[in-house]
């Protein structure tokens, strides 16, 4: 085991660094920016040497005592999958932020709460502790609020905040009753406790929820049903999933594009991973109660997700609609209630991560280059293929990746998914899943149509493509996208190992 | 077999593509042959396993070697599967991979000269090797999903390739023959070509995983294709499911892929437009990569299907099974037709091409269809997958000629050409050949072929007395008089008669029209050649398939091989020039040939005859494709967007946010009404203090009488 609190340092360094990063940009704005970025940095390295931990150990984890509550934080096959598309993207959006804010005011505040958000969804991964999960949920919750509100589309930035802060926090307290509701379990049970390994010893060793023996195990199992209404609702929430998206798409096109990058790329999904994590690994017999709605709900969030897409020319609005249409994907791959198919959504958290990650990167290029109103004007812009190559490209397999083309990472994971549902005995179901993926190849080529092709308008002669520190985490990424896609097994492999122990119910 | 050279095959070309870029940095020549060396190191590695799978002179005595398969683990599901990365070495995919990449081997030379000094060749050097190896990898994978992902590497780089020239418009010719549903751009065209197969791959995709699933529910996940040859239980069990509707539905959507990569009909529109991009690029699509990736797929499937058919004694499944095959046999035989009238009136040399391409891969898509249906009808699966070969080289060969013509006389329309026999006449002979062999001209390849596919559909009508056999053979025949038909018009057209105002002007400027360089007619001779060669290969492929099968497919039943060269050929002539069929070939030859040399070469006859009456009606009914792809654009292009249009207005915008929207303001209605009682009247406070003291009494006395039942005693946290 570590000698080291690896885990720990990575958060202080950003918890700490963030009232830092105010103080060193008073001055200069830009001077946050290079700090923000070095502690991205110097994060990656601490959440590198953990995770060579788990690659050689298996798992790792820190845990400390504060009064009677433990609370720490883990790093599992599971997790770590997801913290380390979580730490890639931020790294990626912090340096992507250095350019791209580069002209806006204020830019010390910006980073010391970009520094913050990543912190809170970093450790909302990484959180052993329910309750410490919930205040990392609201951690990363406020920052992100105040960021759309000051940095976002003005005049409607603020209402759009607002909104997004309602609508969320509605979610998180239904996810703090839910989780009230687990610890009055667990003390049902005997073991009083919201530590999650504590939580999971006494869910399999007392035997209390399956199978149903006397009344009061039947109570506790309806209330078990109840929590997980709950727990499925807030995640829902985060999640945008049909009929409880509307904020996303004001959420997402309004916020600045670093920050839609991280909402779009990996807050959203932390969502998903808190469904494997809370919901499937402790309420497995109540949740396969609920399965075929969640599989319905994650198809019609996925078709009208799609549909939606295909209607706008707003190009931050398209890849936010897209963005639903993807947690439908994952929604349905945590529906199918099947091994295969939870890890498919799981991979798909990391392969939609990088991939709308870098469509957002693409929509913020275009914005810096063309300007606020045109630059997100699909239908206003053209022929951009010839000005700006590396983006072009970029956005090709950015959208394709989205779209499901092999080779690229999105179809390594999509097709899990399906094959999941199949196992999952939803024919249907799995008929129109597949088929969105042709809505999704439609709306990503009609954007790439309209904006690099074509006749390029007489303004938008002298455009340029994007500066070097916007350019190569956007290269990083794609090059990702194609090395997950040919090999996933990187990816893949730790997943395989790590959910069979931790969903002991879940059939193959 | 050269080490490794299953492998080898397809990374050749991938390595090779992505090496393109690095090149590109050194040196603009290195880039160009580096591409035409790694294409030859590909067809090299190719060539090199017909030995192995010949195995010696042994073959015709002794069945020959029967497949073999490598494979390293792709992803390994613990306690479930391991999904394998692997090579099949059977004789389908070798001869799919030497025709693939001999083929696309010659287009690659032939592009030396064609796209010499464009701008963009490093990103055409790139996607050409891409597709070659997306294709070699398709016909080389030893599982279904492999080669899935090959199948969607070709729809990307056909994507890439036909919208090469992105920003160059695609007009049509003539705006009053009706709608102009094609895209301005050549972009569009190359997102009509990915969206329009995109929505076969769903059905194929689809197809596959449930495939899974019933390999999954018999116990044996798998995607190989020779551990579903190996036990039939997942063909059987799906064809329990919901009395066998599952299964058709499988199947069908299995179809799907196929018809949308080799545009059969109802998704065959996009082709046309694919002939936007370079010619070279034409050429691959048509002739070596993606088109034939449908075909590939079905002749993989097929016998697979139908050694079920025989081993899984369920009749349901027979009957989905049997029905199934005459579905794609009658989709084939209707596209055939369908194509070929289009193409007697298209205006665009390249049409006149992708027409016959659809109409020539609805040929095969029947001949693999009759197959399932007799014991000789085995010929019809051989007559299918040997067409495939033979179109393979005379399209290429008519295609890389056509880019000399359209090199020379700098326009797609066969109104601007005519007369320039004396000025190319290297191009002149191999085209003929060229258009010859497409019509089935003895004794060039596709008369083989053709005469094959004519035999199984006579087989199934004659011999089996099936109705269906005669409605093949008929619309075949007659798809088979409109080839020859527009085949001469297409050369009459392009070559013979006078000079069209075009060609006139071309000399005026000082640009006459002049033949290919070297680079180019080199490899058009080198086609021409095989052209003439590959139709005496047949009877010998013919044999070897069906000494293959005796082994692989044991349930197959096909005409018993022979027992030595000699006998083969000598009773393959017998069997060749004494059939019924062979006078049916001439007939349609003679019919076709007559019409066309009278209105097109002798030019005795004049097409105006066609007028502006019924017959008129009709040419404007082919000249817009049948409405066909009007139809598509209207229902799926302005209807889909209107339709999302409708409702993101409707039910997003006015529907769900606006719900949001009124819950918040009628939140703050309440608390505007409710701030009401914040009068600061103090004798108001004080009631409402004592209604409050009321109802907490209340509350305690409920939870007295209920007893405690719901307070649990709480210890404190963890």
């Amino acid at each position: 085991m570590a000698f080291f609190w690896y885990l720990t340092f990575t958060m202080l360094l950003m918890i700490i660094g963030a009232p830092i990063a105010w103080i060193i940009g008073r001055r200069n704005g830009q001077y946050s920016g290079y700090f923000s970025l070095l502690i991205m940095l110097a994060c990656v390295v601490t959440f590198g040497l953990a995770w060579w931990e788990v690659i050689t150990v298996g798992y790792y984890v820190e845990g400390f005592f504060w009064g009677p509550f433990a609370f720490g934080w883990l790093l599992d096959g599971l997790s770590v999958t997801v913290a380390g598309i979580v730490l890639i993207l931020t790294t990626a959006a912090t340096s992507y932020s250095i350019a791209y804010m580069k002209k806006e005011h204020g830019k010390s505040r910006y980073f010391a709460l970009l520094l913050l958000y990543n912190a809170g969804i970093l450790g909302v991964v990484m959180a052993t502790n329910l309750f410490q999960f919930y205040i990392l949920w609201e951690l990363m919750l406020i920052p992100s609020y105040f960021l759309i509100a000051e940095w976002g589309t003005k005049p409607q930035s603020t209402s759009i905040a607002l909104k997004y802060f309602i609508f969320t926090h509605i979610g998180a307290v239904l996810i703090i009753v839910g989780i009230a509701g687990m610890w009055s379990l667990s003390n049902l049970g005997g073991n009083p406790t919201l530590n999650m390994s504590s939580l999971l010893g006494s869910t399999i060793d007392l035997s209390w929820i399956w199978p149903l023996a006397n009344s009061a195990q039947l109570l506790a199992f309806e209330i078990t049903k109840v929590i997980v209404i709950l727990l499925t609702i807030g995640f829902a929430v985060k999640m945008a999933i049909f009929p409880l998206h509307t904020w996303l798409p004001d959420a997402h096109a309004e916020a600045p594009t670093p920050i839609s990058v991280i909402l779009s790329g990996v807050m959203i999904e932390t969502a998903a991973y808190a469904m494997v994590r809370v919901l499937m690994t402790f309420m497995l017999p109540a949740y396969g109660a609920f399965t075929l709605i969640l599989m319905i709900f994650g198809l019609i969030t996925m078709l009208y997700g799609g549909i939606m897409a295909l209607a706008q020319k707003d190009t931050k609005r398209l890849f936010a609609y897209s963005s639903v249409s993807q947690m439908g994907y994952i929604f349905f791959g945590l529906g199918t209630a099947v091994l295969l198919g939870v890890i498919g959504a799981t991979f798909h958290i990391f392969t939609h991560a990088l991939g709308k990650g870098l469509l957002f990167m693409v929509a913020g290029v275009l914005i810096l280059q063309i300007g606020h109103t045109r630059g997100r004007d699909a239908n206003a812009m053209g022929g951009l293929a010839k000005k700006m190559p590396w983006t072009a490209t970029i956005a090709l397999i950015a959208g394709l990746s989205i779209a499901g083309t092999p080779p690229l990472a999105g179809f390594a994971s999509e097709w899990i998914i399906f094959a999941g549902g199949a196992l999952g005995y939803t024919v249907l179901l799995v008929m129109f899943a597949v088929a969105s993926t042709a809505i999704t190849a439609a709306y990503i080529l009609w954007f790439f149509k309209r904006v690099f092709f074509g006749t390029t308008p007489t303004e938008l002669e002298n455009t340029t493509d994007s500066p070097w520190t916007m350019r190569i985490p956007m290269i990083i990424l794609a090059a990702l996208i194609i090395v997950l896609g040919i090999w996933p097994a990187i990816v893949l492999n730790p997943l395989f190992t790590a959910l069979p122990p931790l969903l002991p119910m879940v059939p193959p | 077999m050269l080490p490794y050279a299953a492998w080898l095959c397809w990374l050749f070309p991938l390595i090779g593509a992505l090496l393109t870029p690095i090149f590109a940095k050194f040196h603009p020549k290195l880039r160009d042959y580096g591409a035409i060396l790694f294409g030859f190191l590909g067809m090299v590695m190719a060539f090199s396993m017909i030995p192995d799978i010949l195995s010696g002179a042994a073959w015709i005595n002794a069945p020959p070697m029967l497949w073999y398969e490598e494979a390293i683990p792709w992803i390994s599901i613990p306690g479930f599967t391991t999904l394998e990365w692997g090579v099949l070495v059977d004789p389908l995919s070798v001869f799919m991979a030497c025709v693939a990449t001999g083929v696309s081997f010659l287009i690659l030379v032939y592009s030396l000269g064609y796209m010499h000094g464009d701008p963009s060749l490093t990103r055409y050097w790139f996607f050409m090797q891409l597709f070659v190896g997306g294709m070699v990898l398709l016909v080389m994978a030893n599982n279904l999903l492999q080669t899935f992902i090959g199948w969607e590497i070709v729809g990307l780089c056909s994507y890439a390739l036909i919208g090469f020239w992105y920003n160059r418009p695609n007009m049509v010719y003539d705006d009053q023959l009706g709608e102009v549903t094609e895209g301005k751009l050549n972009s569009h065209s190359g997102m009509k070509a990915f969206v329009v197969t995109r929505v076969g791959d769903v059905g194929l995709l689809i197809s596959i995983i449930f495939i899974f699933f019933f390999t999954v529910s018999v116990g044996n996940p798998t995607f190989n294709y020779q551990v579903l040859l190996s036990d039939f239980a997942w063909l059987g069990n799906m064809a329990l499911f919901l009395n066998g509707v599952l299964m058709f539905v499988v199947l069908l959507l299995f179809f799907l892929g196929p018809i949308g990569k080799s545009a059969q009909f109802p998704l065959q529109f996009w082709l046309p437009e694919a002939m936007a991009g370079p010619t070279t690029v034409s050429a691959l699509i048509h002739a070596a990569a993606m088109v034939k990736a449908g075909v590939y797929l079905i002749a993989r499937m097929a016998p697979i299907l139908v050694e079920g058919f025989y081993q899984v004694a369920v009749p349901i499944a027979q009957l989905v099974l049997v029905n199934f095959f005459l579905i794609i046999a009658v989709i084939g035989t209707f596209t055939a037709f369908m194509a070929a009238t289009m193409a007697l009136v298209s205006r665009e040399l390249k049409k006149v091409l992708a027409f016959s391409t659809i109409s020539q891969l609805g040929y095969m898509f029947m001949a693999i269809g009759i197959f399932a249906f007799t014991a000789e009808g085995a010929l019809g699966y051989t007559a299918g997958v040997f067409h495939l070969a033979a179109h393979a080289v005379f399209k290429a060969l008519l295609f890389l000629s056509a880019g000399a013509v359209l090199h020379a006389v700098h326009s797609k329309y066969m109104d601007d050409m005519g007369g320039i026999r004396k000025a190319m006449p290297i191009t002149f002979v191999v085209m003929v050949i060229g258009a010859l062999a497409l019509s089935g001209f003895p004794p060039f390849s596709g008369f083989w072929s053709k005469e094959a596919i004519f035999a199984s559909a006579w087989f199934l009508g004659f011999n089996l007395g099936s109705l269906w056999g005669w409605i093949f053979l008929f619309f075949g025949a007659l798809t088979g008089i409109l080839t020859f038909f527009y085949s001469l018009r297409m050369i009459g057209m392009t070559f013979l008669g006078e000079p069209s105002k075009n060609v006139k002007d071309l000399t005026a400027e000082g640009k006459p029209v002049h033949e290919a360089p070297a680079v180019m007619w080199v490899p058009l001779a080198i086609l021409a050649a095989a052209t003439v060669v590959i139709g005496f290969l047949e009877p010998f492929l013919k044999q070897f398939f069906f000494a293959f099968w005796q082994n692989t497919y044991p349930s197959i039943p096909h005409a018993p091989h022979l027992s030595d060269l000699l006998t083969m050929y000598i009773h393959y002539f017998q069997e060749v020039f004494a059939s019924p069929t062979f006078l049916i070939t001439l007939g349609v030859l003679f019919v076709g040939g007559f019409l066309g040399y009278m209105f097109y070469i002798r030019r005795s006859w004049s097409p105006d005859f066609v007028g502006r009456g019924f017959l008129g009606r009709i040419h404007t009914f082919l000249y817009n494709r049948w409405y066909w792809n009007a139809a598509m654009y209207k229902i799926f292009v302005s209807g889909g967007l209107a339709f999302t249009r409708g409702m993101f207005s409707n039910i997003e915008a006015k529907g769900i946010d606006k719900f949001n929207y009124v819950l918040a303001d009628g939140a703050m209605g309440l608390s505007r009404r409710w701030r009401r009682i914040q009068t600061g009247v103090h004798s108001w406070n004080m009631i409402l203090l004592l209604i409050g003291a009321v109802m907490f009494l209340v509350l305690i006395l409920l939870f007295q009488f209920l007893g405690g039942v719901l307070l649990i005693p709480l210890p404190f946290f963890p």
